[in-house]
Order: structure tokens, then C-alpha cells, then sequence
């Protein structure tokens, strides 16, 4: 009769194969010549167009992350390992220059529009929602506002624009806060809330209806920054990728995304 | 102190576990009775489904229940054609979230209680005429009573710091779902927030410090039973 091996052997035995396995990868890796890693924390809202720009740009290999420029940057500032940093709000690149974690000077890489979106097909659209006080009007009870966190830029432009309009109070106890512009135009998408505040640039990345334009003048411009990072593994990498992102391919792809250029 | 905003949060908090927990309560003890005394094929499976939101990343746990009651779901249509109200992104949505994580907690605390009452005390009950539910509710739940508090506590506790699957079925508004987790998350992103999060890191050590050294007494009281 074949013995039976006790499942904590066999367990070990299991775990030793697989570090070796894991070791003889690494160490595969690493022998080979890699080309340098360029990470890259992004705006949530230029998803698209830093994947985009990762696959152009040529000699390094482009990591990106995305998220909430506000959680990036706390995350650069604790030391998180970085490059390059693309922020939808020249506070959060200060944020990080006070706290010295900035390599050379930023660049303003582009500009955008805060708009407000529904689901498709939704009766706000047609039923003339057509401003801020009018789309307040029109929430029929119960109905939400997605909107991103405090902090966070998107969230920050469109709270200034509603206090800037004497909104803010009657919105407060509408507003649904999400992590980041994405996660508000996800939930508007999947038709979770009535309505929701993002970029007009996210506008055009999913199947919403754009109700209105923001008056601009109602919140700060909305300015994107880039910057290389002082913790960068390769800071030449860093800087070109800063330098590329100021080409004329670079500023090609934002414009077609619906950026403004600076 | 707390400022206005922190004590709302610690406030709904506070009423989002206990309502958790209350509304947990009688199906908890059912089903801790049931995975307790029942011997059946069947009970293994049902009891891993009881079990899933304690090993499920609470996230994934939202996700699942937003697929069933979201606003644009079946379940969420219906129950706004029949009230006029939603679930998701209420105070409702936040009750739900921590009664499914908690309930796992719950339910094997009085599973365990319930398995460590002498059942022959039971049978002297029956054999002096009185009926199953009367024993129960006179014997098999006073003997265990330690037990069931202590999961009682434990799942109170455990509702307070839910926040996976709190933030994708209620997300984040203010006074309706702006729990402690919820809070201390917003306020991650906020420039000068380090001084709220340190106050509301401060309450919610100090309850859950509570509620598990009030679980540990309790617990202790039922072993000696």
C-alpha cells in the first residue's frame, strides 16, 4: 500500500518547488539585457492617452498607473516608486514640490473642460437640464450626483464651480463621492446615479449623454501637469519621457483625445 | 475633540453596526442552532455559503451585492417600484454591507455556544413535556446566551470597520453613508487631513479594543457555563 505523506510535508515540498521555480525565473530576467522602466503615475483621466503614449515612446519600456491625482501623489510622497508624475490639477504637483520630491521643473501638459453627464438615454437629457440650478430642479427624489472625493481634482473643480454658483448646500445631501473622475464616470455609465461631474474628455470615452458645460469661469483652469520624480530609478529616463511628452506626437494624441493644448 | 463632520461619522457608524447587528440577530441564532444540532450532507454547503463573505475580498462581496440590488438591477428596480426608495448609496446600503461581512462572525459564535450546551438537559426538558420550542427558548438559548452576545459583539465590531464592500454598494455621501472607513479613505486625499484621520483613528481603536475585550469576557463566560 503506497504511505500517505503528511499534508505539512507535502505542502513544504510543494512551497520549495515553487521558489525554486520562481528563483530560476528571476534569475532568467535579470540576465537578459531589459531595456529601463519608466513608471508612470497618471491622472485617471488620461487612461487612454498615456497608454497610448506609452506604446510610442521608443528605448524604454513605459509602466503607467493610474488614479486619483491626490492619491498618487500622497503615494510619491510616502515613497512609493515612481518616475514620472501627470497630475489634473497643479496643486497636487506643488503638494509635491514643497515636500522636495520633484526632479527639475514641471510643464503644463494640457487643458480640459468640467461637464456634466447622464446615462444614455436619460430623461434629463431632453428635459432641459441644461445647467447646474436646472439639473437640480430636475432630480426627481432620491436621485444622486456622482462626484469625485474631496481632493480629489475633479472633485475639487466642480465643488468650487457649485460654491462659486451658491449650489453647494443644495447639492450636499445629492452627492454620491467617488475615488476618482473614472469611478463617477463609471457609475453615471452604468446608470447607478442621475447624473455625474467629470472631464470633457471622459465624456467621450463612454456611452453617457453630456448635459452641460461648467462656465469655466466658476472654478480654477484645469490645468494638467507633468514632472519627473526625484525618486526615479533613471532620472535621464524620466526627464526624456518628460521631453517626448512636449512632442509634437505627444501633443497630437492629447488633441485628438479632446485636451487643449497649452 | 471631534469636530461636527467626525462625530456625524462616528455617529452613523455607530447606528449603521448596531442595526447590522439587530437585523442579523434572529436569522444568526437560527442558523448557528441549525449548523450546531443539524446532520445532514447538506449543511456543509450551506454552511460555506454562510461562511463566503468572511474569506470573499469584501470588495468582490460589494460587487455581488450591487450586481443584485444596484439601482439599475432587478432586484433594486423592483424594490423601487414597490417603495419609491433605493437601496444602493443609502444608509440602507451601508446596514446591508456590514450585516453580510458581520454575519459570518456571528453565526459561528453561536454555533460553537449552542454546541457546547449539554444536550441532555435538553432531553430532561422533553421528557417533562416540554415542546421543542420551549426548550429551546428556556434551555438551549439561556445556556448559551454568553456566546451568542459575544458573537453579537464581535460582529458589531466588525461591522464598524466593513469598508470593501460598504464603498461600492453605498459609496460616499455625506451623513448617509460617510462611515469612520469611509471617511478616513475621503480624507486620505485631502491636503490637511492628517488631523481628522488621526482623531477618527483614534475612535475606532478605542472600539474596537471595546468590543473585542467585551467579546473576550463574554466568550469566558460561556466556557464556564
Amino acid at each position: 500500500m503506497r504511505r500517505r505523506v503528511p499534508l505539512a510535508r507535502w505542502l513544504a515540498l510543494a512551497l520549495a518547488r515553487w521558489l525554486a521555480l520562481a528563483g530560476l525565473a528571476l534569475a532568467g530576467g535579470t540576465a537578459a539585457a531589459e531595456p529601463p522602466t519608466v513608471r508612470v503615475l497618471a491622472a485617471a483621466s488620461l487612461t487612454e492617452v498615456v497608454e497610448a503614449l506609452a506604446k510610442l515612446f521608443e528605448g524604454a519600456r513605459v509602466v503607467p498607473s493610474f488614479g486619483a491625482s491626490s492619491e498618487l501623489a500622497r503615494q510619491i510622497a510616502d515613497g512609493a516608486p515612481a518616475d514620472v508624475f501627470l497630475s489634473a490639477s497643479p496643486e497636487w504637483i506643488d503638494f509635491l514640490r514643497q515636500k522636495q520630491a520633484l526632479e527639475g521643473a514641471p510643464i503644463v501638459l494640457a487643458r480640459n473642460q468640467l461637464v456634466c453627464v447622464a446615462p444614455k438615454g436619460s430623461p434629463l437629457a431632453a428635459g432641459g437640464a441644461r445647467d447646474p440650478s436646472a439639473l437640480l430642479a430636475h432630480l426627481a427624489k432620491g436621485e444622486l450626483v456622482a462626484i469625485a472625493d474631496a481632493g480629489v481634482p475633479a472633485g475639487e473643480y466642480a465643488r468650487k464651480s457649485l460654491q462659486h454658483l451658491h449650489l453647494l448646500a443644495a447639492y450636499e445631501p445629492r452627492l454620491v463621492g467617488q475615488k476618482d473622475v473614472r469611478a463617477v464616470l463609471h457609475a453615471v455609465e452604468q446608470g447607478e446615479v442621475a447624473a455625474g461631474f467629470v472631464y470633457a474628455t471622459d465624456a467621450r470615452v463612454a456611452a453617457v449623454e453630456r448635459l452641460f458645460v461648467f462656465d469655466p469661469k466658476s472654478h480654477p483652469p484645469i490645468e494638467y501637469q507633468a514632472a519627473a520624480l526625484r525618486g526615479a530609478a533613471s532620472p535621464a529616463e524620466a526627464r526624456r519621457f518628460v521631453a517626448f511628452l512636449q512632442g509634437e506626437a505627444a501633443r497630437a494624441l492629447l488633441a485628438r483625445a479632446g485636451f487643449a493644448l497649452p | 475633540m471631534l469636530g461636527d463632520a467626525e462625530r456625524e461619522v462616528v455617529l452613523l457608524s455607530l447606528r449603521v453596526a448596531a442595526l447590522a447587528v439587530a437585523a442579523s440577530l434572529a436569522p444568526g441564532i437560527l442558523l448557528g442552532w441549525l449548523f450546531a444540532r443539524w446532520r445532514h450532507p447538506l449543511r456543509a454547503l450551506l454552511q460555506g455559503v454562510v461562511m463566503l463573505p468572511l474569506v470573499l475580498p469584501p470588495v468582490v462581496t460589494g460587487y455581488l451585492l450591487l450586481a443584485a440590488l444596484g439601482r439599475s438591477r432587478p432586484l433594486g428596480r423592483a424594490f423601487h417600484a414597490l417603495t419609491g426608495g433605493h437601496i444602493a448609496y443609502t444608509t440602507g446600503a451601508c446596514v446591508i454591507a456590514a450585516a453580510v461581512v458581520g454575519f459570518p462572525l456571528l453565526v459561528e459564535a453561536i454555533r460553537l455556544a449552542m454546541q457546547g450546551v449539554d444536550r441532555r438537559l435538553e432531553q430532561v426538558s422533553r421528557s417533562l413535556g416540554r415542546g421543542p420550542l420551549d426548550t429551546f427558548a428556556r434551555v438551549t438559548l439561556p445556556l448559551a446566551l454568553p456566546g451568542v452576545l459575544a458573537g453579537a459583539v464581535l460582529s458589531f465590531a466588525r461591522a464598524l470597520g466593513e469598508f470593501g464592500a460598504t464603498i461600492v454598494l453605498a459609496g460616499n455621501v455625506a451623513g448617509e453613508t460617510r462611515t469612520i472607513p469611509v471617511a478616513v479613505y475621503t480624507l486620505l486625499n485631502v491636503r490637511d487631513g492628517e488631523a481628522a484621520i488621526l482623531r477618527l483613528t483614534g475612535v475606532s481603536v478605542a472600539l474596537a479594543l471595546a468590543a473585542l475585550l467585551g467579546s473576550f469576557w463574554l466568550s469566558a463566560r460561556q466556557r464556564r457555563v
